[in-house]
């Protein structure tokens, strides 16, 4: 699948975007999981202190934010075909 | 010198004979509606909403609030109000920049025209004084030039010019004021306002004041509990790493097109799809940024100078590439060429135009063309040369530019489909698709001026800035939701403090701030309460002006036009069902305010 980075995340990644592999049973856990393991500094980003998914940046499969998803991070991903990492984002 | 408590000094110029009057707000005004935007609304009800937009009976308020000019963080603002010759609502306009604050720094704290001169004029202000000064020779020039004679005659040092450009002096319906070169009062005509008064500009003279308002010691600590919120790594106006700071507002151009919220081809889809990057706020930092500049007393600058080094346009420096007329002149029309959207919003902060109902006016135009039912020539999506030749034709009311000088509502009117001009209340809708972002949605239904993406923008919490949970697809909720922000934003623009100010600050802050500087005791609770009344009154307002039952409405095509495209694909705006939340949350009936509630907030 394209994972794709936005803004400030972008300067951490050093990329737009890439394509990643994973398990064809892999959830929204794994891949912030496999984001952390690749690029340790987003682990701030994506994750809590106590390890929930954080606020601070959002993971959206297909354009919906996972938070809003029925199972959250227990999403699996077989079936997206677009995933965007997006940190908070507002203005006029 | 001290800053003066505000509310003392609005000088009142009647441009019919001349004469300048300075009196001081009626306290129980200030009060009740805090300053600019409210205060404003106040003086313009007082004219009676009947008066005809364009007429020398209507008034044109420039109001500061009761932190403007002082050392307050993101406290440059100050508003423009009127009745709009684009709605027939009242409006309220606000501008960042220096030159609100450089009003009070003049010892005056707002601006009250009325009547109309019988030939063009300026009015300068020092020392607390107005003065009216012939502008026959600067009718006709662009702002850009005007701010250039200006700062020639009178020099640069402690100079600010607030102008309007030839689209103002042909009542174009969304004319603006714009000072400095490029902060605008954007939206709702109030440039056209000014021309129908013969109104060039208003010359500032100041030098900085001493910015200490009220009590002292009170407003230190509630200044710097503001300012650490600002500045804290977690908000998005953190300098120089929140989003907002680092990319501008143009950061959102990508997340929404993302999640299918980009009203593009006039909204007839709601993504940009991969064209997005190419207008986006990473785009524009990676290519053509060259500064930040900020405005009076703002850590953020979230204002973005380019410069244009390549194409028709190369050479071009401006500032600034936002988000809302990146989105109006950009997806909305099909256009993915950053060197044309930066013409165009540098023509607009010359000519003087509201670059948000330029853009919904082309798109408009464009699909009125695809149709085969546009009057005139037609415009093909995304045909940039095209685009810039008629924003000209525009300003200057010529041959197809006339029609579109009405604004979309009116132009699409005039060729027989309504249905096609994105608007409510006559206002073209900001960047925000209702589909994919329901609360937007009703938020630009139950605007008191138009269409308007920053009268609730719950975009703040539908899209997570804002520690609210708010699935933006998900309508239950939103009508308290927006009711909500509808009532701190009324208080903050009346206040006035950046918009942006709410991304890390709350009532608690503002509270302190305004009790410090006002020197009383506020909580809350008042701000709350006080931004309520506001807004009632703006209702007040428009229901006295005919807007009724029925007039808080969304175009056609976002209650029955699903979405396809992915995010919000399948998705409409649940329009009916939310007002119903909404109006039982503002104890309205059907959109109109009920005598009772009118006293039991101490409107009548």
């Amino acid at each position: 699948m394209r994972v794709s980075f936005f803004a400030s995340l972008r300067e951490i990644v050093g990329a737009r975007d890439f394509e990643l592999s994973l398990p064809a049973d892999a959830t929204v856990r794994d891949l912030a999981e496999e984001l952390v393991r690749r690029w340790p500094e987003l682990r701030e980003q994506l994750f809590t202190d106590e390890g929930a998914l954080s606020r601070r940046a959002a993971i959206y499969l297909d354009g919906r934010n996972v938070r809003w998803l029925p199972d959250a991070d227990a999403t699996r991903l077989s079936s997206v075909e677009r995933v965007a990492v997006i940190p908070p984002a507002a203005g006029g | 010198m001290d800053l003066q408590k505000f509310g003392q000094a609005i000088v009142h110029v009647d441009l019919a004979s001349g004469q300048t009057q300075m009196r001081p707000a009626p306290a129980d005004w200030v009060k009740k509606y805090i300053g600019a935007r409210g205060l404003g609304v106040r003086y313009v009800l007082e004219a009676g909403p009947e008066v005809e937009a364009l007429s020398p009976a209507n008034r044109l308020c420039f109001m500061n609030g009761p932190l403007t000019g002082s050392e307050t963080s993101m406290s440059g603002r100050w508003a423009c109000v009127t009745k709009s010759p684009l709605t027939g609502t009242v409006t309220d306009s606000h501008q960042g920049g220096w030159t609100g604050a450089r009003l009070r720094w003049a010892g005056l704290d707002g601006l009250v025209f009325e009547g109309r001169s019988d030939h063009p004029v300026y009015a300068f202000v020092e020392d607390g004084q107005v003065f009216l000064r012939d502008a026959s020779d600067l009718w006709g020039k662009g702002i850009h030039e005007t701010v250039a004679l200006f700062e020639e005659r009178y020099g640069e040092k402690d100079l600010s010019v607030c102008a309007i450009g030839p689209a103002g002096e042909k009542m174009v319906r969304f004319a603006a004021w714009v000072n400095e070169d490029d902060r605008a009062f954007g939206r709702g005509g109030t440039g056209a306002v000014g021309g129908s008064k013969n109104l060039k500009a208003i010359v500032i003279r100041a030098p900085r004041a001493k910015s200490r308002v009220g009590d002292d010691g009170g407003w230190k600590a509630a200044r710097r509990t503001a300012l650490d919120a600002i500045r804290d790594e977690k908000n998005i106006t953190s300098p120089r790493k929140g989003g907002l700071s680092v990319y501008g507002t143009n950061v959102l151009m990508n997340p929404v097109s993302n999640i299918g919220a980009l009203g593009t081809r006039n909204s007839q889809v709601t993504s940009f799809g991969d064209k997005a990057e190419k207008i986006s706020g990473e785009y524009v930092k990676e290519h053509i940024l060259v500064d930040d500049p900020t405005c009076h007393a703002c850590p953020v600058a979230c204002k973005k100078e380019v410069e244009i080094k390549d194409g028709p346009y190369a050479g071009l420096r401006m500032e600034s590439v936002e988000y809302e007329p990146a989105w109006a002149l950009g997806a909305n029309c099909d256009n993915d060429d950053i060197g044309s959207i930066a013409k165009l919003i540098d023509q607009c902060n010359d000519l003087g135009m509201d670059p948000i109902e330029l853009g919904n006016a082309l798109s408009m135009y464009m699909e009125a063309t695809e149709r085969g039912f546009a009057k005139g020539k037609g415009l093909a999506w995304g045909d940039t040369a095209a685009m810039v030749a008629l924003t000209d034709a525009i300003a200057q009311r010529d041959g197809d530019g006339d029609l579109l000088a009405e604004g979309p509502t009116l132009a699409a009117a005039q060729m027989g489909h309504e249905e096609i001009a994105m608007a409510v209340k006559g206002q073209a809708l900001p960047a925000y698709d209702p589909r994919g972002l329901k609360g937007m949605g009703l938020g630009y239904a139950t605007s008191n001026r138009g269409a308007c993406h920053l009268r609730a923008y719950v975009a703040a919490a539908e899209l997570g800035v804002v520690p609210i949970e708010a699935d933006p697809l998900e309508w239950k909720g939103k009508g308290g939701l927006v009711k909500a922000f509808q009532d701190i934003h009324a208080f903050s623009d009346s206040m006035d403090l950046c918009k942006f100010s709410a991304f890390a600050e709350g009532p608690e802050e503002y509270a302190a701030q305004y009790a410090s500087a006002m020197g009383e005791a506020f909580s809350a609770d008042d701000v709350t309460a006080a931004g309520e009344r506001i807004y009632n009154l703006e209702r007040y307002y428009n229901n006295l002006a005919g807007f009724r039952e029925g007039a808080d409405t969304l175009p056609a095509r976002f209650i029955d036009e699903p979405s396809t495209l992915a995010g919000s694909k399948g998705h409409v705006s649940e329009l009916g069902s939310m007002l119903d939340e909404y109006y039982a949350a503002r104890g309205w009936e059907d959109g109109v305010v009920p005598e009772a509630k009118l006293r039991a907030l101490g409107i009548l």
